[in-house]
Formats: C-alpha cells, structure tokens, sequence
C-alpha cells in the first residue's frame, strides 16, 4: 500500500497533477473544522463546516478547493475536512453532556460512527494529511499514534499541527518532543495565530 | 472477565481473524490484554470494525490503554534501516468497563468500571441483577474487624438463596492440652541457653 502511494506521488510531480488532496484528520473536537474554516476563509473568503463544542458536529467528507500563494510559490489543494476519529461513540455523552433527548443523541452517535468509517475510508485518496492535535491535551491518545502510524504505513506526507496554542495550558512542545521525527507546526486555528507558518510548511511538505 | 492472549495465538490468525476475534470478545465484555498488539493499520481497520458494530445498547466502542509505538524512540539504527518499532502489549476493552486513567512512555494506567461507578447501558439489565441487601436495623461494622460473636447477621438475598455461615475466628487459636505443653517445654528450654 505505501508503495503504490509513494509511487502515485512521484508520478503525480512527473506529470504535474492539478491539485493535492488534503486531508484534515483527528480526534473529534481537535480543531479541524476550525482550521478547514480558516484556510478556506483566508483564500476563498468563504467558510467550509459548522463548528460546535458538541463532538462528532461534522460526519461527512467535505471538500473545498484552495490555491494557496506565498511569494512566487503557488499550489493548489483540495481540503478535505473529516469527521472526527474515535475509538468509541456514546449516545448517552450526547444526552448527559449536552442536553440531547433520547432519539437525538441516539442518532448523533449514529451519524458519528458513520462518519468515523466515512473518514478511514478517505485516507487512502489522499496525497498529504494535516494531523491536528489539541495541544491542552494528552497527545498519545490511541487515535493521534493510529492516524500517525498509517499515514506512514501509506507513505503520506504528514504534518502535524499542534492547535489550540491560544488556549491556557497548551503545550504545543509536549507535542514536539513525543513525534520528533515528524515535522510540527504549532498554530491557533481560532484566532489565525501563525497561520503563515502552516501555509510555508504545507508547500514545503506537500510539493 | 480479564483474558491474555498468547503471542502464538495471535500469530495464528490472519490480520481479519485476529480483528473480528477480539471485537467478538470485547463485545461479550471481556477485557483482552494481548502479549504483542496490533499494528497501526490493525488498529485502524479495528476502529473501522468497532464502528459498524456499535449498537447503543450493550456495545459503545472500545478503549484500548496500551504503550504508544510513537512514544518509543526509534534507535539510529531502526531510523537508518526504517524500521518500525514492532508493537508492544496492549489492552482492549469494552468502553463502558474500561477507562485509561493516565499514560505516558513509560506507565499506562486504567480502571475496571465496577457497579458503583458504572452507568447502566439498559435499565432492566440493572433491575435484574442479584442484590445482597443488609437489614437497615444493623449497626454498621466496618471491614477491618471480624463480626462479633453471638450476634446475627440478618443478610438477605432476593433470589431466596440462603447466605453462607459466617466465618470463623481465625485470630483465635485454639490449642489442644498437648499442644500447650509442647508450648512450656520450649519457653523453658529457651530460658536455660
């Protein structure tokens, strides 16, 4: 399988493909959303999803393309923003924590699930991944190390993007030294908090 | 119920079999400790399984406490070679019973959710379940001492069971008349050397 993907990328610089599929991965609530809205905003004025405290507000695919310019150097992206990747989904979380009934927060679970297989199944079309992470959080949930570990296994180009820096008690460096080898952008999707510097690192990364 | 898988049992399996066996476990309640874990591929296609299989009654998903293969530094010379770290131990577990306290490097630390802690996944799973109810007229005696003697325990089962005896003394030693004299020979024997 990473074979066939690192193949698919050389031939795509061989041949120039129009544009790179981005994939914007994580644990649900990470930001992604938040940072999908912002990139969009920041090129296209126009925003991508709905974004909510609630976990798994977004359960399908959405997609948006973005060409993104800094100084002479252009690329063109498809931003594919995902449904929030989990290990479990609790109907009873969406009732107790916010204030669902029932039905409702029985079909929120659904749809997160849905959309939790939805996002696995993408990974394979995509030519880079942004891994967002909350950096207020433990980073070495089982989530973040799986994603991680399958972009490699798939040969993807990764970023990983520490979000949230705006937050008291982000630590963003925690982050930095648990994936050394992986290169790290510390960012606020919120508030547009070094957003350059993602912009540099995903021509870089993703060219 | 707590199993450990063996590593010859896991190599048995394909990937497929080895993912469907432990979601079927799991989703009996079993908490699974495997002696080597999945790979970052297994445990995907696992969460992908998982999701299909969550049902809102008995089955939520699962928590898997275990040692990050990211937080063990690649040597120089895996790095060289691009080599992976193979994977280490790992527990899976229903999420209703099974929740990771804290994890590092280094430490994993996770709790059994009992009944007192326990949100019932139905109501008449809870209703339904055995309870040994204490009469309300007994004074309340803590752990660490042994009931007193002559009194009764009124305990009763709403199965109709009867409650087994209560045990014994055991601080009690009851010697026998030789037992005691066996006892005064060797005092006495110590005091002479």
């Amino acid at each position: 399988m990473g074979i066939f993907s690192a193949l698919r990328r050389w031939l795509f610089r061989l041949f120039k493909k129009k544009s790179l599929k981005i994939g914007l991965y994580g644990a649900p609530n990470a930001g992604k959303t938040t940072l999908a809205n912002r990139i969009s905003m920041d090129w296209t004025k126009e925003a991508m999803g709905l974004t909510s405290p609630i976990p798994h507000e977004t359960h399908e695919v959405i997609q948006k393309r973005v060409e993104i310019s800094l100084g002479k150097k252009k690329i063109t992206f498809d931003i594919f923003d995902t449904p929030g990747v989990a290990t479990k989904v609790d109907f009873h979380n969406f009732v107790e924590e916010h204030g669902m009934d029932e039905a409702e927060g029985k079909r929120r679970a659904k749809e997160g699930t849905e959309g939790v297989i939805e996002a696995i199944e993408w990974l394979d079309k995509m030519d880079g991944i942004l891994l967002i992470m909350d950096s207020t959080l433990d980073p070495f949930n089982q989530v973040n190390v799986t994603l991680l570990g399958n972009c490699k296994a798939r040969s993807l180009p990764v970023i990983i993007v520490a979000n949230k820096v705006d937050l008291e008690g982000a630590a963003p460096d925690k982050i930095k030294k648990g994936f050394d080898e992986d290169l790290m952008v510390a960012i606020s999707a919120l508030t547009g908090k070094n957003m350059k510097g993602l912009y540099k690192a995903m021509i870089k990364k993703f060219q | 119920m707590i199993n450990l898988i063996s590593l010859e049992k896991l190599s048995d399996m394909s990937p497929e079999e080895r993912i469907r066996f432990i979601v079927d476990e799991v989703k009996l309640g079993k908490v699974l400790v495997l002696e080597r874990g999945l790979t970052a591929v297994e445990e995907m296609e696992l969460i992908k399984i998982t999701m299909a299989e969550i049902d809102n009654q008995s089955f939520v998903g699962v928590e898997t406490p275990g040692f990050s293969i990211s937080a063990k530094k690649r040597s120089f010379f895996n790095r060289m070679l691009r080599r992976k770290n193979p994977p280490r131990m790992m527990v899976v577990g229903p999420a209703h019973l099974l929740k990771t306290i804290r994890k590092d490097g280094k430490v994993v630390q996770a709790m059994l959710l009992t009944k007192d802690n326990l949100r019932p996944m139905r109501e008449e799973e809870v209703e339904g379940t055995t309870e040994i109810k204490i009469d309300e007229t007994m004074e309340e005696i803590p752990f660490s001492e042994p009931p007193p003697v002559g009194d009764e325990i009124r305990v009763s089962a709403p199965n109709g069971v009867e409650p087994p005896p209560p045990p014994e003394d055991f601080r009690k030693i009851h010697l026998d008349d030789s037992q005691i004299e066996m006892k005064k020979e060797m005092s006495s024997e110590e005091v002479e050397n």
